[in-house]
């Protein structure tokens, strides 16, 4: 199992990696800029994430938009924003692979000619309903929010959410996309993949010829975090649902740092799925929970580990705090059996060639070369990611959960349903989250 | 100067025309016991995707008990053959293998995705989930309660009360009009004899179907299915049409949900259409990218790209085995709820009048259907979903390959006449769930409001 690739860099700074596979007659171009809302400044939250859609909107020689053109030819694209990074992708039919290239050189190296206000000011009511759709018209939609505020100290990057604060879409204007245009979107900061039917000496003359005139732009500082506090806090959220849940969170280890691995292993054991713990004691046997997961949310400069826990009807959220904990400190006392982990193993290798299946898109194999180029850059870092989780232990996992996981949960965060105050865990403060 | 053998460096790429694609013939069988296996052999990877699919779905549940079909069919994996819900679970984690369990309107399918060299292991354990379901009963009560808590959640979900009303109204007591996953009133009710009984009338080999595409020999898999489900032998009756009440005439109505504080309010705005089987299929679908199928048709052009009330507006034909529907759909922003339910209506209604898709938006939509076509066949699961589609719409073998070629034969005429033919823009029932403070100003649209409740 591996993930080949060629990789050429452009005098400009661009990295290009192209993989070959020739199952069907498609390509798939992927653009990583390194840049995502850990770049942005308090007041001007949101910004990464309203310029990708801005990004859409044309380019000096793109004139009507992005989806018209690619859907023409028969492709298909999107973007996203993370804390961490900004990325857009195409999947054409080979004949288009050109277009679309030739699409994301213009807005890589032209797009501020064609960058008006109008443009700009409709996108920003696209995002503040993009908002409202994902986030405060959905149940728990808030909670992400409150999470991130509750966990992270004052001057955290990661403290602000990607979609950004309202009162910030607002007063940005056109010039603050401008400079973040400027300071962000050159070849120094971006990293190409085209993945599929191709070959790569013709992908590497074309993104010369399309790319290699784009002026190399400033060197972006890399953005350090503040250390994480050590806290304890609890709070709640009134929210249009019907079932209380609580969520845990821990500050964890950082994306391919030492425990990450371990750590999104112990969260499958833990709560996901019906071969974990908590859904056999807590959903199986007690009844007393009717929704559950965990997730090791790695991330740049920093990880948050996660459990989500809904109260079964008739059931209160100071009961599932007091089993879960008492499986996190079996888990940090004893760490998880042979057999356990090495179920995980074998779903791990499953995962993992079920990622080689698609060339293109969110986590296709164009994906996850720029992800491993823009973080690691180590293009060739498909197997040893793997290996990361073959290789991990019994003891390992003890360890990273003993060491990250600690019994004073940081931030217990309850979602109650308006009026309910006193459905939170004991002696939870009110976030102030809206 | 201007070279002229040098090509304009900002000159649009010129696009060259796809490769036509045509899949592998498909393999068919059937063993003694009536089981159907269909395979599609795609060797990119050592993976297959297996769908096993039963000819039963939600639209056959009992009038009186909604929400059974899926019950039964979530009862299937919680314990069968000896092993225990969870050790059901452990069995599939050991292999890396997953088995998801799902109830469709026209089809319940059991779809397992598998490493080559666990496939055998898998189907038999697929095999013991279809034939010897234990059916406990302190494993229907946690299901149940599970079922209960899901739809308590999902009163609070718009999207979800939007979907349930619209359902409703346009198929009235059909089959179709009622949810899959019931009322908390009809799940309730549910009992193991009513579980079993639906087992015993729908479980059989005559009604399963056996897909896998993938690193897969079809000998090689009869064989296999052979040797794990030969010995099955249950019986049930033919799986006729079923006797259905006629959806109601369709008319303009403007239903109302409230949800009090809401920020947007959910649209759905259409009416009774066609079945799969309808003979100006791929006219619609065209129709149907223009319209709305796509981030370039006109609803989403108008009412995100210029007007920025939502993140997304969209239309569909949803078309099952006995019938289907049109809709418009979208989450607008609260104060823009009868603007946005005005230009969806103006839409429709200009679309099949004064304003049919012009030659642009027709090239358009058909270059976004048929140009990238090929990607709709990338990974085995892919494969075997198109197979369950032929299986479940009985549509014929070439269907995937006549697709492009059926597209491009599609006049302006005639999505004109489909247009005309299927949309009804005088009797468009829309949906509206959203705060209160709203109901005035659809009013003021010239339709009566009826505020409704949902059951969940």
């Amino acid at each position: 199992m591996t993930l080949s690739f060629e990789k050429h860099t452009l005098a400009n700074g661009l990295t290009v990696l192209v993989h070959e596979d020739h199952h069907v007659p498609v390509a798939a171009v992927s653009v990583w800029y390194h840049v995502g809302s850990k770049n942005e400044r308090r007041g001007q939250t949101g910004l990464a994430h309203l310029f990708e859609h801005v990004m859409f909107e044309g380019s000096q020689h793109v004139t009507n938009g992005f989806f018209e053109p690619l859907q023409r030819a028969g492709g298909t694209l999107n973007g996203s924003t993370s804390s961490d990074r900004t990325n857009y992708w195409e999947v054409v039919p080979t004949g288009a692979l050109e277009l679309a290239l030739w699409m994301e050189a213009d807005r890589m190296g032209w797009l501020l000619p064609a960058l008006s206000e109008e443009r700009f000011n409709t996108q920003r009511e696209v995002v503040l309903n993009e908002r409202r759709q994902s986030y405060e018209n959905k149940p728990y939609g808030l909670a992400h929010f409150a999470m991130l505020e509750a966990l992270h100290p004052d001057d955290h990057p990661y403290r602000w959410p990607v979609i950004g604060d309202p009162a910030d879409l607002r007063a940005m204007s056109v010039d603050d996309a401008r400079a973040f245009f400027s300071r962000f979107y050159h070849p120094g900061n971006a990293s190409l993949v085209v993945a599929g039917d191709v070959s790569p000496d013709a992908v590497f003359r074309m993104a010369e010829r399309l790319f290699g005139d784009i002026a190399a732009g400033p060197a972006v500082a890399k953005v350090v975090a503040p250390p994480m506090p050590s806290i304890a806090r609890r709070v709640y959220l009134e929210d249009r649902v019907e079932l209380p849940r609580l969520y845990l969170a821990w500050p964890s280890p950082s994306l391919f740092a030492a425990g990450d691995a371990e750590l999104d292993l112990a969260a499958d054991m833990l709560a996901n799925g019906k071969t974990s713990r908590l859904y056999r004691t807590l959903v199986h046997d007690a009844r007393i929970v009717a929704e559950l997961g965990a997730s090791q949310g790695s991330r740049e400069l920093q990880g948050m580990f996660q459990i989500t826990a809904t109260a079964a009807p008739g059931h209160t959220l100071d009961e599932v705090h007091r089993a879960l904990t008492d499986a996190l400190s079996s888990m940090a006392e004893r760490g998880p059996s042979a057999s356990e982990l090495a179920r995980e193993q074998v779903q791990a290798e499953a995962t993992f060639l079920s990622r080689l299946q698609t060339l293109g898109g969110f986590g296709g194999k164009s994906d996850q070369l720029n992800a491993y180029q823009v973080y690691l850059g180590r293009p060739d870092y498909f197997d040893a990611d793997l290996s990361r989780y073959l290789d991990a232990t019994p003891a390992g996992v003890r360890e990273a959960v003993q060491t990250w996981l600690t019994p004073n949960t940081p931030v217990a965060l309850s979602v109650v349903p308006q009026g309910r105050g006193d459905l939170a865990l004991a002696d939870s403060q009110l976030s102030e989250v809206r | 100067m201007t070279n002229a053998l040098v090509p304009d460096r900002f000159a649009t790429p010129v696009v060259s025309a796809p490769n036509p694609i045509r899949l592998p013939a498909i393999e068919r069988s059937v063993l003694p016991n009536g089981i159907r296996i269909w395979t599609l052999p795609h060797r990119a990877l050592p993976v297959v995707s297996l769908s096993a699919l039963i000819d039963v779905g939600t639209v056959d549940d009992p009038a009186d008990l909604p929400g059974l079909v899926a019950i039964a069919t979530d009862m299937l994996d919680e314990g069968a053959g000896g092993r225990d819900s969870i050790q059901l679970a452990e069995t599939l984690a050991d292999l890396g293998s997953t088995l998801d369990l799902g109830a469709g309107p026209d089809a319940t399918s059991a779809q397992l995705w598998t490493m080559r060299r666990h496939l055998d292991a898998s189907l038999r354990v697929l095999a013991d989930v279809l034939t010897r379901p234990h059916f406990n009963d302190s494993d229907l009560t946690r299901v149940r309660e599970l079922r209960l808590s899901r739809l308590q959640q999902l009163r609070r979900s718009a999207a979800s009360a939007a979907d349930r009303t619209f359902a409703a109204a346009v198929f009235g007591q059909h089959g179709y009009g009622h949810p899959g996953l019931g009322t908390s009133a009809s799940v309730g009710r549910v009992t193991m004899d009513d579980v079993r009984a639906h087992h015993a009338r729908h479980m059989a080999p005559s009604r399963v179907t056996i897909i896998a595409a993938g690193d897969v020999d079809h000998h090689e898999l009869v064989a296999m299915v052979s040797d794990i489900f030969g010995t099955w032998t249950a019986t049930v009756p033919t799986a006729g049409t079923p006797e259905m009440a006629a959806p109601p005439a369709p008319g303009p109505r403007i239903l109302f949900v409230a949800r009090e504080g809401a920020p947007q309010s959910e649209l759905r705005i259409g009416h009774l259409a066609v079945p799969r089987a309808t003979p100006d299929y791929y006219a619609l679908v065209l129709l149907n990218a223009g319209l709305g199928g796509s981030f370039s048709g006109r609803l989403n052009q108008r009412l995100r790209q210029q007007l920025g009330y939502t993140y997304g507006a969209r239309s569909a034909f949803d078309m099952d085995r006995l019938a289907g529907s049109f809709a418009c759909e979208a989450s607008v922003q609260g104060d823009k709820t009868a603007d946005s339910v005005r230009e969806m209506h103006a839409l429709v209604a200009a679309v099949c009048a004064d304003r049919p898709l012009d030659g642009e938006e027709l090239e358009l939509a058909r270059g976004s259907l048929t140009r990238g076509y090929a990607r709709s066949f990338e990974t085995p699961r892919q494969l075997s979903g198109a197979l369950a589609q032929l299986a479940v719409y009985g549509l014929p073998d070439d269907t995937f390959d006549n697709f492009v070629p059926s597209m491009q034969a599609v006049t302006s005429a005639d999505v004109a006449a489909a247009a005309q033919a299927r949309l009804d823009p005088a009797n468009l029932t829309t949906v509206v769930v959203g705060d209160p403070q709203w109901l005035d100003s659809l009013k003021a649209l010239g339709a009566e409001v009826e505020v409704i409740e949902v059951e969940f």
